[in-house]
């Protein structure tokens, strides 16, 4: 009995580590993403600024599935850094339903004459959505752009961890049945 | 028995499926020669689509339906990638020298079909008379498209095992990674597009150049079914996922990529 609640076990761990067929196929159907649509306010506050944003929920294909009010805060020392990458951004996630306390910026398009400072251009992708961001906290001097692309969000659906107790013994028969069959498809295949 | 036999399994069957979701080997440097040229190096015919896609005006939705003439050559995508590699890899055309006739030409083109296409060698095959491979092929049209491949590799691709098993954002991060890290060794990495288990788009295209910003790298792709314009891979830094355009047989959208003739196990 011990013997074969292991084997389950190790069976278990292969499907999960390869990331099995069926298993990663459900995954994969239970992933969302949100995206910047649309630039909805700014809110300078001492340290951080805080973005109110639409965005697009996709599925893992990107065929659209709704649309979600976001804010996130970012770290002013951050947005003056510039060299990191758009999946590496520090952002704290805030509910956006709450009232924040703060400067409203003005918001620029990429063509329009600058206002006053402070204020946040958006320069914007030909679809319209936003590209990059650029705050200029003073007169005549610009924060590097902040890839909007940065605020994109993943999430998994919860349904999907119901599913694993069916989806992890198919992905260790389909694994084995793939793994009989895959010297011969590589000795056939071009 | 029974405990034997699940460790034997897992022994074999866990580096091997690990290994699959891993880059395999890198190709070895190719010699030196001028950046791959979509005005030049690609055929100037395409793969045919079996079906014909338009936007269906009462649902507003992308739908095919089967051309009432099946074409004469389609299902070659993989085929036609994997050419336009080994005539960029391996050939080398001399429009200066005395040009051939029709089984002389054949006999060149059957020389470097029949080059490693996973790896570029060590010396090239001259074709004379000829500018390039779309002059090439404007002028021996029949003639390569009666050698090139049948369905053969699209079907038979040694990397198609892979495409059941998902991708996740780590694999299209080092994916998207590895193909900057080959193309600037001048070497050409071949991708399968796909969505599966959907079957929307199931391609494969020749990466050549690639030009990147901050938000995303944008890779310049020979896709077999266009012979007149290139076609944009994009991938998406922060979302770590690729997507393609709308083409006139893929409605546009996300897609999962993954390297072929690359490798023993793709």
């Amino acid at each position: 009995m011990a013997g074969s609640t292991s084997r389950v076990a190790a069976l278990g761990l292969v499907a999960l580590l390869t990331q099995g067929c069926v298993t990663g196929h459900f995954f994969d159907a239970a992933r969302r993403r949100e995206q910047p649509l649309t630039i909805e306010e700014a809110i300078l506050q001492q340290d951080r600024l805080v973005l109110d944003y639409g965005a697009l929920v996709t599925d893992d294909l990107g065929r659209p599935l709704g649309r979600e009010e976001r804010r996130v805060a970012i770290a002013l020392a951050d947005l003056r850094r510039g060299d990191l990458p758009p999946d590496a951004w520090p952002l704290e996630r805030l509910a956006s339903d709450e009232t924040v306390p703060g400067r409203r910026l003005a918001l620029a398009s990429g063509a329009e004459p600058s206002p006053p400072a402070p204020f946040l251009r958006v320069e914007a992708r030909p679809d319209g959505r936003p590209l990059r961001l650029v705050l200029h906290e003073t007169a005549g001097a610009a924060d590097p752009p902040l890839a909007a692309n940065a605020l994109t969000r993943s999430r998994t659906e919860p349904w999907v961890y119901a599913v694993l107790p069916l989806s992890l013994p198919l992905d260790a028969v389909v694994d084995s049945v793939g793994f009989v069959f895959l010297p011969v498809w590589l000795v056939v295949g071009d | 028995m029974g405990g034997i036999a699940a460790r034997a399994w897992l022994a074999i069957v866990l580096p091997v499926l690990l290994a699959g979701g891993c880059a395999a080997a890198l190709p070895p440097h190719a010699p030196p020669h001028p950046p791959f040229r979509f005005r030049d190096d690609v055929f100037a015919f395409s793969n045919q689509t079996l079906w014909l896609y338009r936007v269906d005006p009462s649902t507003g939705k992308f739908a095919g339906t089967p051309r009432q003439d099946p074409p004469d050559f389609a299902f070659r995508c993989a085929g036609m990638a994997r050419a336009a590699r080994q005539f960029f890899e391996a050939a080398r055309f001399d429009p200066a020298a005395p040009g051939l006739d029709e089984a002389g030409y054949e006999r060149l083109v059957r020389e470097v079909l029949a080059t490693d296409p996973r790896k570029p060698p060590a010396e090239r095959i001259v074709i004379p008379g000829q500018r390039d491979l779309r002059d090439f092929s404007t002028r021996h049209e029949e003639l390569l498209k009666t050698l090139l491949p049948g369905a053969a590799p699209s079907y038979l691709q040694r990397g198609n095992w892979r495409m059941i098993y998902p991708f996740g954002a780590r694999h299209q991060a080092a994916l998207a990674g590895r193909l900057l890290d080959e193309l600037a060794r001048g070497w050409t990495p071949i991708v399968h597009v796909l969505r599966f288990p959907e079957r929307s788009i199931n391609h494969f295209v020749l990466v050549y150049r690639a030009d990147e910003t901050p938000e995303e790298i944008r890779f310049e792709v020979y896709d077999p079914n266009s012979e007149s314009e290139a076609v944009t891979l994009a991938y998406d830094r922060a979302s770590h996922t690729f997507s393609y355009p709308r083409t006139r047989y893929f409605v546009g959208g996300g897609v999962k990529a993954y390297e072929v003739y690359d490798g023993w196990l793709y």
